[in-house]
């Protein structure tokens, strides 16, 4: 069932070279597999398939794992709703959304994947935030500064949970690799927010719309590690040199005006 | 002294027979002055004249392969070549070869193998740059050209092990990228716009200082500044600093993502979170700036679009790309694998 779940709709000769690959990786452990898998797309339904076998993947993980598909479930419907037809006119803008929706869609279902059986079902968004932002699917404007909002706050959430999945590395270097795409979508959102479009870096804790706000609250630190980063240049270049880890409840409290609660069972 | 001398040459003679008594090899630290022994019973210095094959040394005709230089941290290997008075070489061990290295790593391990062929190798590793002496005897009298002089000089960056190599590492590609930027920013090519200066500008600053937070960090286990070359760019080219650039931090982000997984302190990995996404938005920001408004931000050649997953190198696949700008040697074969 498992097997079906993930590797389902793979070519089966591609099945059986992953399956054997597995069984030779077990051998030379865990991590050497992770590097001779490292440019396999299906790697990740092996990752899956690996720890379903070994017993399951650890509830711990998985729960930082639907943590983070909840994130990527809210970046793929905003950017399938707001680039739907008749929906928002990004103008020259469009292959960069275009592409980021591509890249949030695929995080959904490379996390799905991995969770397998495990993996939560989409919660119901909304968009407007209870009416904050009501004209989201129609103006650019507000479409744009809420795209770059889930970006920082994506990057700054994966940043968060990076050390709760260190003991799994082929997990770790799988979020780092998402980490940094959210990173760059972050940075080329950024510069279509501004006129004329510079900086793709966070300096100080951002001017965001007061609603916005918690998604760059402490971004504007200058100490690193106890080191006082001032020695070494401005203070708005050493918080652009540093992005700012959220913790899961920061980042539960961001997302939840988005998010419509469960109606309580019948 | 001559009590001295006296006292040392009992205690070598006494490690001889030690030697002989237990294994083929010994070595042993004297006050300031390092010693190396290679003998084993039956020796040469006790001939068999009944035997044909056991032809005696002659030290005076025996060689070792001394380099003349050398570099700190890199091993030192000398092979020392028994003859017999008409120069043919013995094929056969069990002399009493000794090599004693004084001066400026006077004090440093020797080690020695008696390869039983004849030839009798020894190691040592120079810490600190400055002027060797070695010499070698054989039963107690020199060989040609003992005593040898070796020239320590500065050997290649040592990232060394654990999370201290990983932060090297780390900070080796900060020191390749702020001297690019400052080298950019030092003398802009034709027609770069202002948001080009402002990009590069803010860049250079942010490389600078992850450069110098990872040294602070380090501290004294920090590598040494390491000397850059960039031969191929041309930095009155637009397209090539913007390629180079884009080298950089998409090799930079690729860098981080693949040594996430090496490190183990939790704080270290969380800094190098905090540093892999502004590399990241590094090289969407000059990407977009090549190619504006298109994909091109996160291509396809760096985001796998059937994962949306991001390229990630290991060291040894790291290393080699930086190679042709790093002038500097770097030994990384101390960082962690796993």
């Amino acid at each position: 069932m498992t097997e079906q779940t993930i590797l389902g709709g793979l070519d089966p000769d591609l099945i059986d070279r992953v399956v054997t690959r597995r069984d030779a990786l077990r051998q030379t452990g865990q991590r050497a597999g992770l590097l001779a898998l490292a440019s396999m797309p299906v790697a990740f339904g092996l990752m899956a398939k690996k720890a379903f076998a070994q017993g399951g993947l650890p509830a711990d993980i998985a729960d930082v794992l639907n943590f983070a598909l909840t994130l990527e479930y809210l970046e793929s419907e905003f950017y399938m709703l707001g680039l739907a037809p008749g929906a928002v006119d990004v103008g020259v803008a469009r292959p960069i959304f275009d592409q980021i929706s591509l890249h949030e869609a695929a995080h959904v279902l490379l996390l799905q994947q991995i969770l397998g059986p495990l993996a939560i079902l989409k919660p119901t968004f909304d968009f407007t935030a209870g009416g904050a932002f009501n004209d989201v699917f129609s103006n650019a404007t507000t479409f744009i500064t809420l795209a770059q909002a889930f970006e920082d706050t994506g990057v700054r959430a994966y940043k968060g949970q990076a050390p709760f999945v260190q003991s799994q590395a082929e997990v770790l270097t799988t979020a780092l690799r998402i980490h940094s795409v959210e990173a760059r979508h972050a940075a080329a959102v950024r510069r279509l927010a501004q006129s004329p479009g510079v900086k793709g870096w966070i300096t100080g804790n951002d001017s965001a719309p007061v609603a916005l706000q918690p998604s760059y609250l402490g971004e504007e630190i200058t100490t690193q590690l106890g080191i006082d980063l001032l020695a070494f240049g401005t203070a708005a270049a050493a918080s652009e040199a540093f992005d700012e880890p959220l913790t899961r409840e920061e980042v539960d409290a961001i997302v939840a005006p988005f998010i419509v609660p469960e109606p309580p069972p019948a | 002294m001559i009590d001295r001398l006296t006292t040392g040459l009992r205690e070598l003679d006494f490690l001889a027979r030690l030697a002989r008594a237990t294994s083929r090899r010994t070595f042993l630290q004297w006050s300031g002055v390092s010693i190396a022994v290679a003998t084993v019973g039956c020796g040469d210095d006790n001939p068999d004249p009944t035997d044909p094959t056991d032809t005696p040394v002659s030290p005076g005709n025996s060689t070792a392969n001394v380099p003349g230089t050398a570099g700190t941290n890199v091993p030192v290997e000398i092979t020392v070549q028994a003859r017999a008075a008409d120069d043919t070489n013995l094929n056969t061990g069990g002399d009493t070869v000794v090599a004693t290295l004084t001066g400026a790593n006077a004090g440093q391990t020797i080690r020695v193998e008696d390869r039983a062929n004849g030839r009798y190798v020894f190691t040592y590793t120079p810490t600190v740059e400055g002027t060797d002496t070695l010499n070698i005897t054989i039963n107690g009298s020199p060989i040609a050209g003992s005593p040898f002089t070796v020239t320590v000089g500065a050997g290649p960056a040592q990232l060394g092990s654990g999370d201290i190599g990983v932060l090297n590492y780390a900070y080796a590609l900060e020191q390749l990228e702020a001297a690019f930027y400052t080298a950019v920013v030092g003398a802009f090519y034709v027609g770069v716009t202002a948001e080009e200066q402002q990009v590069f500008t803010d860049i250079r600053d942010h490389e600078i200082i992850h450069r110098e937070f990872l040294k602070a960090a380090l501290g004294d286990q920090a590598i040494p500044a390491l000397q850059v070359d960039f031969v191929g760019v041309d930095f009155t080219s637009r397209d090539s600093v913007l390629n180079t650039a884009i080298t950089f931090e998409d090799l930079g982000v690729s860098a981080y993502n693949g040594a996430g997984f090496l490190i183990d302190s939790p704080d270290f990995l969380t800094v190098a979170g905090k540093i892999v996404s502004v590399e990241a938005r590094h090289a969407a920001v000059l990407r977009d700036i090549q190619s504006p408004n298109t994909a091109a931000f996160a291509g396809d050649d760096t985001v796998d679009p059937a994962s949306g997953l991001d390229v990630f190198r290991i060291p040894t696949q790291v290393l080699p790309l930086a190679d042709p700008f790093i002038v500097t040697a770097i030994d990384a074969s101390q960082l962690p694998t796993t």
